[in-house]
């Protein structure tokens, strides 16, 4: 346990050392906010929804950024030959830069509890459905950062983790969308809805927690987590015959 | 005790290593001397766990490392080639990270090797702002720290100015009084002005081991060197 967490720390360090954390954040703030308050006033209603519908398309974008160089960064700077020559597992690695990014993920979102203070303020919101929004946030972060720590173990460099991260996630962003849903054999809808995060998240947005949604959350969350350490293991030769 | 049976190691078909067998006993400062891509660096990752051989087998204290690379990397401290650091960490951030993940026991001992390396009062500065000589102690330190059994130095001077690699010079056969160390270079006054026993590698074979005097006897180190390495 002592061992994670100082593979943690190192984690959150290397993240707060560099300006693109707090560029990263600012920048995810001001745009999700600007969507929300724009829209907020001209519907009148003391909601987050607005808020929280433009998660699972602008979280692609900011997962991919900050999962791109988890591992895709330390091979070509060769770190990850020192990471490894430590008495470490590999699922202690993974599992502690899945928690790195996963806990600075949460730390932003947690700033954006100050519009809930706004609410309260304006209003008297209906609490129950944010919380549960903000759980759902939580799940579809873990979700995308352990495809975007999947991908950066595998790819060869940072930017190709990052376009084939938010390829990936985008495809499965899109296959939830209405406009897909609409133009597809109803026999396909059912998978396409089952496969894509969105509905999945909508619902917990909407308050509504159901087991179907959080195991669909969780068991992929652990399935990439486990590729991830698997994929590590497997590719190591490659990787220091690069470096 | 290290024990190399027989190692070979194959990337894509090709051989970096071929049958490599040799034997280092606790104590030894042995250099592993070898031209460019002899497989000085494969041997040393083998050593350690990083790699897996292809056939073969390695022993550290009768621990085989390809079973239980863990155990191995606790006995070991490692300085890979080209010291790879953490450069936006500042140098106590990143020394605390290894200690902790090496599990240091006492803070005596990471003071202990904060001044055996000279890092004392370069302890808050960030790594990216020290001098190449610096970084290598840092390297060094890492490796030093958790008071591991053997060391492992890849290529420890590369690119260091000549002051330098006299001070790491010195340090590393400061270290050497306690400690099994693997040298690898192919600076041969280096190896010479630090190692007892000389293990010379060419296209993944030993071409000859041995104690530094008795290979050499008398004779210029670079001449034998030539005459095993250049074909």
């Amino acid at each position: 346990m002592k061992v994670i967490k100082a593979v943690i720390l190192k984690e959150l360090t290397h993240l707060f050392n560099t300006p693109t954390a707090y560029v990263f954040a600012a920048v995810f703030l001001a745009l999700n906010n600007f969507f929300y308050f724009n829209t907020l006033f001209l519907l009148d209603q003391a909601t987050l929804r607005p808020f929280f519908l433009n998660f699972p398309l602008s979280l692609i974008f900011f997962v991919s950024l900050l999962t791109m160089g988890s591992f895709a960064a330390e091979r070509k700077k060769g770190t990850l030959e020192v990471l490894l020559s430590l008495p470490l597992t590999k699922a202690t690695i993974v599992l502690a830069k899945f928690s790195a990014i996963f806990t600075f993920f949460l730390f932003v979102i947690a700033l954006t509890l100050s519009n809930v203070f706004i609410l309260l303020n304006l209003a008297q919101p209906d609490l129950g459905p944010m919380a549960s929004a903000y759980l759902g946030t939580a799940f579809l972060v873990a979700l995308y950062t352990a495809v975007g720590i999947l991908i950066s173990v595998t790819a060869k460099d940072q930017i190709s983790s990052f376009l084939l991260t938010a390829g990936i996630l985008f495809f499965f962003y899109l296959l939830g969308e209405s406009f897909v849903l609409d133009r597809t054999p109803s026999w396909l809808q059912g998978i396409f809805t089952f496969v894509s995060p969105t509905p999945h998240f909508l619902n917990l947005v909407k308050g509504l927690i159901s087991p179907r949604d959080l195991i669909y959350f969780l068991s992929l969350t652990i399935f990439f987590l486990y590729l991830s350490i698997k994929n590590l293991s497997f590719q190591q030769d490659e990787f220091l015959k690069i470096s | 005790m290290i024990i190399f049976e027989k190692v070979s190691k194959n990337f894509n078909g090709l051989k970096a290593l071929d049958e490599l067998s040799f034997q280092i006993n606790q104590g030894e400062i042995v250099g592993l001397l070898g031209p460019n891509g002899a497989g000085k660096t494969t041997t040393m990752r083998i050593m350690l766990g990083l790699l897996q051989p292809t056939q073969g087998k390695v022993t550290i204290d009768g621990i085989n490392v390809l079973q239980e690379p863990l155990k191995v990397r606790k006995k070991v401290g490692y300085l890979p080639e080209n010291n790879p650091l953490y450069e936006d960490f500042k140098v106590g951030e990143y020394l605390q990270f290894i200690s902790e993940v090496k599990g240091l026991k006492t803070k005596t001992s990471f003071k202990e090797t904060v001044q055996t390396c000279g890092l004392t009062s370069v302890l808050s500065k960030k790594i990216e702002h020290l001098s190449k000589g610096y970084q290598q102690r840092v390297g060094l330190a890492a490796a030093l720290l958790g008071e591991p059994e053997i060391l492992i130095l890849d290529e420890p001077t590369v690119g260091l100015d000549p002051n330098q690699i006299i001070e790491i010079r010195n340090l590393i056969k400061n270290l050497s009084q306690q400690k099994t160390v693997i040298l690898s270079s192919h600076i041969l006054p280096e190896v010479q002005a630090v190692c007892q026993k000389l293990i010379i590698i060419h296209k993944g074979k030993v071409v000859a081991a041995g104690d530094l005097k008795k290979l050499t006897q008398g004779k210029s180190l670079e001449k034998i060197f030539q005459k095993l390495t250049l074909e």
